[in-house]
């Protein structure tokens, strides 16, 4: 056996963090083992589970994917004006999807979701892909000229 | 080191046929695949999670207080401070985690998936890590959406998986000190390979110098994830932070909206209290018992703030606030000024029918028995006739149609 490159023990400031941090997760632990009613582990489990595989199974190979047409379809030039125009309209998409959906809207309460949410963000998507087309299409001439 | 041999010992690894698709060595080609990448995102992610854990902290504390805390009723707008980088944080950690998430998915697929024990123990441990910190971004996020697609409760929940999410966080740092470290050192300079074995640094040298010049270079790698943390800002903040309302277009409330020009949590019509008839009374427990109506409220000497609501979900907006000081109600009851009582609302059910005003809040001359707001008698989803209205308190501890008061505590905020 060859010896290891590196020292388990150090740097000396790990132990500042790895400590603490198994104290905290085992508190968290405790505290949702015994919580009774409030946390159905069966529920708490699934969106544990769940949020990660969202991730890992729907948006990742979802982002890769759309990453490889682009390599196969875009010029090279273009690339990074579409990565960026996608996270940015991408990332706005997730977070505002809730909204959209509006599931809780109540209409006794018209403060609480008071915009149309779907036609806010196609236009904001919109508007995003509109510059990132001008941006792209500067990006590709330039390399061409 | 029994141990040591136990935990290191080879694992036999599933048939090589079975190596396919994103399981194939090179299959993820971008070099910002990267420890450093992966390193500088993680620093900025990290530091969102501990502010996000503390202010959350904070929050939690507030309306559960254990007996050695103290929550002063000064400056009035801390909480609304502590609460709106709670949720703005959190909005801006979910284009970070996604990012950082990025940097790192090509390790899912590390073959074998599983060399030795301590690397099935490793990659276990990072199960709860993904797990906690995806599930309180998006939990967090539908519940500001006021969806609750799940059996638990949420902020119990969110409570305690917030502390998993936090220490996980933690030792994620101690266990990857070194790779930290070395993503942390500037490009090129022998800090950068650190403790790798010849190849692989030159080999992690050479990604990271070609990743200055990939199709999507690191400088666009940046910039949309720059971009991406601030369009979430942007279109959300403004919720809270007044000035940008017209701007956050996609955020669930906007300060100005709703009625009486203030947006609305939990309305009168869910309460059961759309309906308060001229048999109104306001009874405050004390050696003085009173019985008020409406009209011998207004009756009484009437005093203006200017308070914001600030709601756990992470709006605020500020209102002016006219109706009687909680301490003199107190006095003419016969109870001293600062004397903890519990404020009881008409609503029949519900967490938040009660709520505690510690000493700090109940001695404050600007806390106030509202009966108007901006001038005009209260709105029945404000809390008509008459709502608390406290500096520096979350909006469910703002308790709105309130019709008893004694010494003591109780509900939240107990």
């Amino acid at each position: 056996m060859s010896t290891p490159l590196t020292d388990a023990l150090r740097p000396w400031w790990r132990w500042l963090f790895v400590l603490p941090g198994l104290a905290a997760v085992g508190y968290g632990a405790h505290g949702l083992l015994t919580a009774g009613g409030r946390v159905p582990l069966g529920s708490w489990a699934t969106w544990f589970v769940g949020s990660a595989l969202l991730h890992d199974l729907v948006l990742a190979p979802l982002w890769i994917g759309l990453g490889w047409l682009a390599a196969r379809w875009l010029p090279r030039a273009a690339r990074p004006v579409v990565a960026v125009a996608a996270a940015v309209s991408g990332v706005l998409t997730l977070v505002a999807l809730p909204f959209v959906l509006a599931r809780g809207r109540d209409p006794r309460n018209p403060s609480f979701l008071p915009r149309d949410y779907g036609l806010t963000l196609l236009l904001v998507v919109a508007a995003v892909w509109a510059l990132a087309a001008v941006w792209a299409a500067v990006a590709v001439r330039r390399a061409r000229g | 080191m029994t141990l040591d041999r136990l935990l290191g010992a080879r694992l036999p690894g599933p048939p090589a046929a079975l190596r396919r698709g994103p399981f194939r060595e090179g299959a993820f080609s971008s070099p910002l695949h990267s420890e450093r990448r992966a390193a500088r995102t993680g620093v900025l992610l990290g530091l969102a999670f501990a502010v996000c854990f503390l202010t959350g902290l904070v929050s939690h504390l507030v309306q559960h207080p254990p007996s050695w805390w103290v929550w002063p009723a000064s400056p009035s707008w801390l909480y609304r401070v502590t609460q709106g980088v709670h949720v703005a944080t959190g909005l801006a950690s979910i284009p970070l985690l996604l990012v950082k998430l990025w940097t790192v998915y090509p390790k899912l697929f590390a073959w074998p998936p599983a060399g030795s024990p301590a690397r099935l123990v490793g990659r276990l441990s990072l199960l709860v890590l993904v797990g906690a910190s995806t599930m309180q971004l998006l939990t967090g996020l539908v519940n500001i959406a006021e969806w609750y697609p799940w059996a638990f409760f949420f902020t119990t929940t969110h409570y305690w998986t917030g502390w998993l999410a936090i220490g996980a966080v933690a030792v994620h740092v101690g266990a990857k000190a070194p790779e930290i470290r070395r993503g942390l050192a500037r490009r090129g300079s022998p800090a950068a390979t650190a403790g790798l074995p010849a190849g692989e640094a030159t080999a992690q040298a050479a990604a990271d110098d070609a990743a200055e010049t990939n199709a999507v270079p690191r400088r666009a790698f940046v910039l949309a994830g720059g971009l991406a943390v601030g369009a979430v800002t942007l279109a959300t903040v403004g919720q809270t932070v007044s000035p940008l309302a017209r701007v956050s277009v996609l955020g669930p409330r906007e300060p100005g909206v709703g009625p009486q020009r203030l947006p609305v949590r939990q309305t009168a019509h869910k309460a059961g209290t759309a309906d308060v008839g001229a048999d109104y009374r306001l009874t405050v427990a004390g050696p003085r018992p009173l019985s008020l109506s409406l009209a011998d409220l207004q009756a009484l000497p009437q005093a203006t703030e200017r308070l914001p609501i600030t709601c756990v979900e992470g709006w605020s907006a500020n209102a002016t606030w006219t109706g009687v000081r909680l301490a003199d109600l107190l006095e003419e009851a016969g109870l001293p000024r600062g004397t903890e009582v519990t404020v009881e609302s008409l609503q029949t059910g519900g967490l938040y029918r009660v709520s505690t005003v510690s000493p700090p809040h109940a001695r404050s001359p600007r806390t106030l028995l509202a009966l108007r707001l901006d001038g005009e008698q209260l709105a029945p989803d404000h809390g008509y006739p008459v709502r608390l209205i406290a500096p520096n308190r979350p909006g469910v501890m703002q308790t709105k149609w309130v019709t008893r008061i004694a010494p003591g505590s109780g509900g939240i905020g107990a």
